[in-house]
């Protein structure tokens, strides 16, 4: 047991944890709770870095080291559509999404889409289908901490991963008190120095990047090239597009990731936060592939690749140094987690428990009814990840292929196609997941070359094309939502002058005094 | 229809000079035909919280508006309320019930609070009615357009843009 790094991974907690102790008792001032609860605003550069270290931790820290350490440089695929996808999310749906649900009054990913697109069978089965990938992207987080702590610390597996299991779950029953000192924005800072740390001394081990590319075209020059190792995805664009896609578009199709927009300052600023978010992405999304690639020259012949990045920083940091990295790590990888669990959760009381089984629950009620199902998701994830762990890529990959295939039209065209109706959104959402998870659960990439992601996303925004023009005439969008998608587009056509100090946050009432004033002559 | 009531407003900065002046600035035309205003109707709550914390339960305050015709929740600063007496046709007709109001806003409190502090939290909250109170709205006609001014914040949103612009 590494018990200097352990010191230190406790000293980093200890300090964190009084420095939010002392910030509540003593800073505990009206500034501070106006902060945590008086509605202030969150700014695009807030916005843009939450977003971000939502969407990445556990999977970068682990499923792009170990892709990068097998497929060499092709890994930087999924690189390229993880940079590009900050500004995808904002400029597509980001502005207009934050406008329509501030008009609809949804506080939910879900709710925003069954207000868009009135149906019970929706929000029953969009709700369903978020609690369960969203469970199961849960468990890649348990096992990235779990293998984490286990290889830093050397606490045995199943005690490290029934550690990081019940740290996760109390930050997520408990979390206000951490949030304080943990807010996401710190955690992409510290995210971003951690990478950068070991990647500087990944290349001053190796001599420089000049040297570390040569040494790497000594070992096996195929793991050079942009087709992976030993040219294995050869001519395989359909796979190359997946790659891309998944992380680029993947994300609009994210409801946990996708109610980031719903709290943005005003609509204008989703395009701040679009640069802000590619900033941070360029500095940050190539690092742990690059590590993984470097890393075969470092670690040859790891049993386990995903541990590329961890063993790298065992090997090259020093003790203390190693301790503090994996701090910040680990608390990457839980604040991913318990922004998961908390999403899955509210999902499951308000969008599932209170509006199909309980409509009148309490409080109380509420709250059990999600603590319940994230003891339960908590409980079989442990057993997963206790008795056969799948790798936390293939996880992150299949939850991305199915979220991003089924919910990625019905966002998009809820905010850009006036005609997107709900059988379209339903029939997509569902045609988007089953295609997406048949196509891994069969294989079928190996025998097409096309990644699942492509073939869910294309046959998803097909489904909703289709069956919104072939049902248009049944079931007509509702007046009054087109009125709001109008309301909603709205801030493009405002002249330049007024468009940069207007933040639309009166949208509501002016469509109301609109309505007051043509019934009032 | 020409009833008076008297209603709470809140304090606002924004006078019918300084609107004119607003909307002269930003839209750069001078071809204002009428300034009208709105009182815009609102259901005051505020949420008593008690946050589960490691060294015990702190206690603090939400305020916590309803819109009384869209229904929708907010989370509110303080402000402060002058008695008025306005014309019944300034007013914006409340189209929520205030059970309906109160239900939303705790819903909204809690919904905050989870987000706020990241946590499926029992904030053991305790809603209490602080009555209806209106907000003012500017109401700016021109030839082509019609906007719609904020009386606290001076936020600006149109009401019919020409959509050729």
């Amino acid at each position: 047991m590494n018990t200097t790094v352990i010191f230190f991974l406790v000293i980093y907690y200890i300090v964190v944890l009084g420095i939010g102790y002392w910030a509540l008792r003593n800073g505990g001032s009206k500034d501070l709770e106006g902060y945590l609860l008086g509605g202030r605003k969150i700014g695009p550069a807030t916005t843009a870095l939450t977003l971000q270290t939502t969407s990445m931790s556990g999977f970068m820290f682990l499923g792009a080291g170990g892709l990068g350490y097998i497929q060499g440089y092709w890994a930087l695929w999924y690189a390229v559509g993880d940079i590009g996808g900050g500004v995808l999310n904002f400029s597509i749906i980001g502005r207009r999404m934050r406008k329509l649900s501030q008009l609809f009054g949804a506080l939910t990913a879900i709710e925003y889409l069954e207000k868009r697109y009135p149906s019970g069978a929706l929000r029953l089965i969009s709700g369903s289908l978020t609690v369960f990938l969203l469970g199961f992207y849960v468990l890649a987080q348990f096992i990235a901490g779990g293998k984490g702590m286990a290889l830093v610390t050397g606490i045995p597996y199943p005690i490290a991963l029934a550690i990081a299991v019940t740290v996760i779950v109390l930050y997520t029953f408990m979390g206000g008190y951490l949030a304080v000192a943990y807010t996401d924005f710190f955690q992409s800072l510290v995210m971003l120095i951690g990478v950068l740390w070991i990647f500087i001394a990944v290349l001053y081990e190796l001599g420089g990047f000049t040297a570390a590319n040569n040494a790497l075209n000594s070992l096996d020059p195929t793991l050079l090239s942009m087709w992976g190792k030993d040219l294995g995805f050869e001519g395989q664009w359909g796979v190359v597009a997946g790659a891309i896609l998944i992380f680029s578009i993947g994300y609009l199709g994210w409801p946990h990731v996708v109610t980031r927009h719903m709290a943005m300052k005003s609509p204008t600023s989703a395009r701040e936060a679009g640069a802000w978010a590619t900033a941070w992405n360029l500095f940050f999304v190539p690092t742990p592939y690059l590590i993984g690639i470097f890393a075969v020259l470092i670690l040859p012949g790891m049993s386990d690749p995903e541990m590329a990045i961890f063993q790298v920083a065992n090997k090259l940091l020093p003790a203390a140094a190693t301790g503090l990295v994996m701090a910040a790590i680990m608390a990457a990888i839980m604040s991913t987690a318990d922004s998961l669990l908390l999403q899955t959760g509210t999902i499951a009381a308000r969008d599932l428990y209170q509006r199909f089984i309980n409509p009148k629950a309490s409080e109380k009620q509420m709250i059990w009814a999600s603590r319940g199902l994230v003891m339960t998701i908590a409980i079989i994830g442990y057993c997963i990840a206790l008795i056969e762990p799948p790798s936390v890529f293939n996880v992150v990959i299949f939850t991305t292929s199915v979220l991003g295939s089924a919910f990625l039209p019905a966002y998009v065209c809820a905010v850009w196609w006036r005609k997107a109706n709900m059988p379209g959104a339903l029939s997509s959402i569902i045609v988007g997941a089953l295609i997406a998870f048949c196509w891994q659960f069969f294989g079928v990439t190996e025998m097409t070359t096309i990644a699942p992601m492509v073939a869910g996303v294309i046959s998803s925004t097909s489904t909703m094309i289709i069956v919104s023009l072939l049902t248009q005439s049944r079931y007509p969008v509702p007046e009054a939502i087109l009125e709001l998608i109008e309301e909603s587009s709205r801030v493009r056509l405002i002249p330049n002058n007024i468009s940069s100090t207007s933040n639309n946050s009166i949208a509501t009432q002016a469509l109301e005094i609109k309505k007051f004033i043509g019934k009032n002559g | 229809m020409n009833k008076d009531n008297l209603i709470s407003v809140i304090e606002y900065d924004i006078y019918q000079k300084q609107a004119k002046e607003i909307a002269s600035n930003l839209l750069m035309i001078d071809d204002l035909l009428s300034i009208k205003q709105f009182y815009y109707p609102y259901f005051y709550f505020k949420a008593e919280c008690k946050m589960p914390l490691l060294y015990g339960r702190k206690k603090f305050t939400v305020n916590s508006m309803v819109d009384a015709c869209s229904g929708h929740a907010a989370t509110a600063d303080l402000f402060d309320t002058k008695r008025k007496i306005v014309h019944q046709q300034e007013l914006l007709i409340k189209r929520v019930k205030i059970e309906t109001a109160k239900i939303k806003a705790k819903n909204y409190v809690i919904d905050h609070l989870n987000r706020k502090f990241k946590a499926l939290g029992n904030y053991g909250i305790s809603m209490k009615a602080k009555g209806e109170i209106y907000k003012l709205f500017w109401v700016l006609e021109y030839t082509n357009k019609s906007i719609v001014i904020d009386s606290i914040t001076g936020d600006i949103e149109p009401l019919n843009t020409i959509r050729s612009a």
